[in-house]
């Protein structure tokens, strides 16, 4: 599973992180590969 | 003096004094041949007993329909050919809130997970293609074909699948106490409705052109949340079905403007609750679909009860030669289609107030074999009692067969009695 969470503004970035730990969570136990990048965080659930 | 009630195409008027069109209507077809009225076909159930919870509907390009459960994670398909059969579960079984196909795939959602496969083989599937940030139980869904994305309303943001199959979880915002309620295409935008809460009179509708920032023209009712989006065969005019009373409004592009309400019904969500048939917008509200139709320009948009469902409406969807209507009644649940015979029809006219009437006529165009028209009164705002009527062969007319005599108002309602796929047509009521 390929997530993306768009940063459009600081909000984004705080509710990024919100979602990142949401999807850890949620899927713990399984290989997650965070890649922050300026504009988007990509979330991979493998 | 005389009363006609003609021009059954205005549909249901404002008030039961509003004489520019009937007080009631219940499975009539009036756009057929404009100036007539008859019985509507009747809706039929198709499913048997394969469907055994409540399921809203999507098409896929083949014409492949799927239906899933809203309690479960039961999945079923429904065969061009109109045969029923089971699909393998979605593992996240906690009942689906949104189904919709797009760019090769059907997808479906729980409140919290979105799915998809390939439709007909239900190949390359997999039920856990994407993950909300809200996990709310509103889930409408929107293939734009402008922007070759679907759009899903996850509480406050709009999630989207891009055309290289991409998952985003926020490719909008609204302020944080709203709840995305429906979405639907307005031109080369979205517009997407809203919900704040069951206590909170407020529903705002957000215009997004899919790539900036942020919405445009948010305008808003004073109502409990928009229900559904009505497309018009142009897409560029949508109704809002909005609130808890019935309230229609008509969406300019900018703005909500208050158009009709139906009266005496009590109306909640249904984002898959509208389709667009023949060329006619559709919606469902409790166990009726309505339709909201002009036959040309200059005439307003008519508000019709068009059919009656099995129970209450859980989806409708529209095929080339059918809509398909999803409902419950209690523990029974089901599937109707569009049937070849014909419903029992009915027309109730505006109150008249004049106390020199004597008699109900009602014109008919034809009055095949077996069909029959009936005339029930409601005197003074009493109850409708059924009268003895008599049939006029000569005029083409059935009236009451006895003088009504002494009343101050009057109101009728006209039973049109089909038999099989064969219908009154009824012309026009007059009160003489």
């Amino acid at each position: 599973m390929k997530l993306v969470w768009k940063i459009k503004n600081q909000k984004d970035v705080e509710r990024g992180e919100e979602y990142v730990r949401k999807i850890q969570e949620k899927y713990e136990g399984k290989d997650i590969i965070i890649e922050r990048q300026k504009d988007k965080i990509v979330i991979t659930v493998e | 003096m005389t009363i006609t009630f003609s021009d059954p195409y205005n549909g249901i008027s404002t008030s039961q004094y509003d004489q520019n069109g009937f007080d009631d209507t219940e499975n009539l077809d009036i756009h057929s041949e404009i100036g007539s009225y008859k019985a509507q076909l009747a809706l039929v159930k198709e499913s048997g007993s394969t469907i055994t919870e409540p399921v809203m509907m999507a098409t896929a390009p083949s014409g492949t329909v799927y239906l899933f459960s809203e309690t479960s994670g039961k999945i079923w398909k429904r065969s061009t050919a109109g045969s029923y059969s089971t699909v393998t579960d979605n593992a996240n079984a906690t009942g689906h809130k949104g189904a919709c196909y797009f760019d090769g795939f059907m997808y479906y959602t729980t409140n919290a997970v979105l799915g998809r496969f390939v439709p007909d083989t239900e190949a390359s599937r997999d039920d856990s293609f994407g993950a909300y940030t809200n996990d709310d139980e509103l889930k409408p869904m929107v293939e734009h074909v402008n922007s070759l994305s679907l759009y899903i309303g996850d509480g406050n943001l709009v999630a989207s699948v891009d055309s290289s199959g991409t998952f985003s979880a926020n490719v909008l915002d609204l302020p944080e106490q709203f709840r995305v309620s429906e979405i639907e295409e307005y031109g080369d935008d979205i517009i997407i409705g809203s919900f704040v809460n069951a206590n909170i009179p407020q529903a705002k509708v957000y215009r997004w052109d899919t790539y900036s920032s942020s919405f445009y023209t948010p305008d808003d009712t004073d109502d409990v949340g928009i229900n559904t989006f009505i497309r018009s065969s142009n897409s560029n005019i949508i109704f809002a079905q909005s609130g808890l009373d019935g309230k229609i409004y008509v969406y300019d592009g900018n703005s909500l403007n208050y158009y009709k309400e139906i009266r005496g019904v009590t109306t909640t969500r249904l984002p898959y609750g509208s389709c667009v048939y023949n060329g006619i917008p559709y919606f469902a509200v409790e166990d009726k679909i309505y339709s909201l139709h002009r036959k040309r320009r200059g005439l307003d948009y008519a508000l019709n009860h068009e059919f009656t469902a099995g129970g209450t409406i859980d989806s409708i969807i529209s095929l080339a030669d059918t809509i398909l209507v999803s409902w419950t009644n209690g523990s029974t649940y089901g599937v109707d289609k569009i049937d070849t015979n014909r419903s029992t029809a009915r027309a109730t006219t505006a109150i008249e107030i004049d106390d020199s009437i004597r008699d109900v006529e009602v014109k008919y165009q034809s009055l095949p074999s077996g069909t029959s028209i009936g005339i029930e009164t409601s005197v003074d705002s009493g109850d409708f009692t059924s009268q003895t009527t008599e049939v006029d062969a000569t005029r083409k007319i059935v009236h009451l067969a006895n003088d009504i005599g002494g009343v101050n108002t009057l109101k009728a309602r006209i039973t049109l009695n089909p038999n099989g796929a064969n219908t009154p047509i009824i012309e026009y009521i007059r009160f003489v």
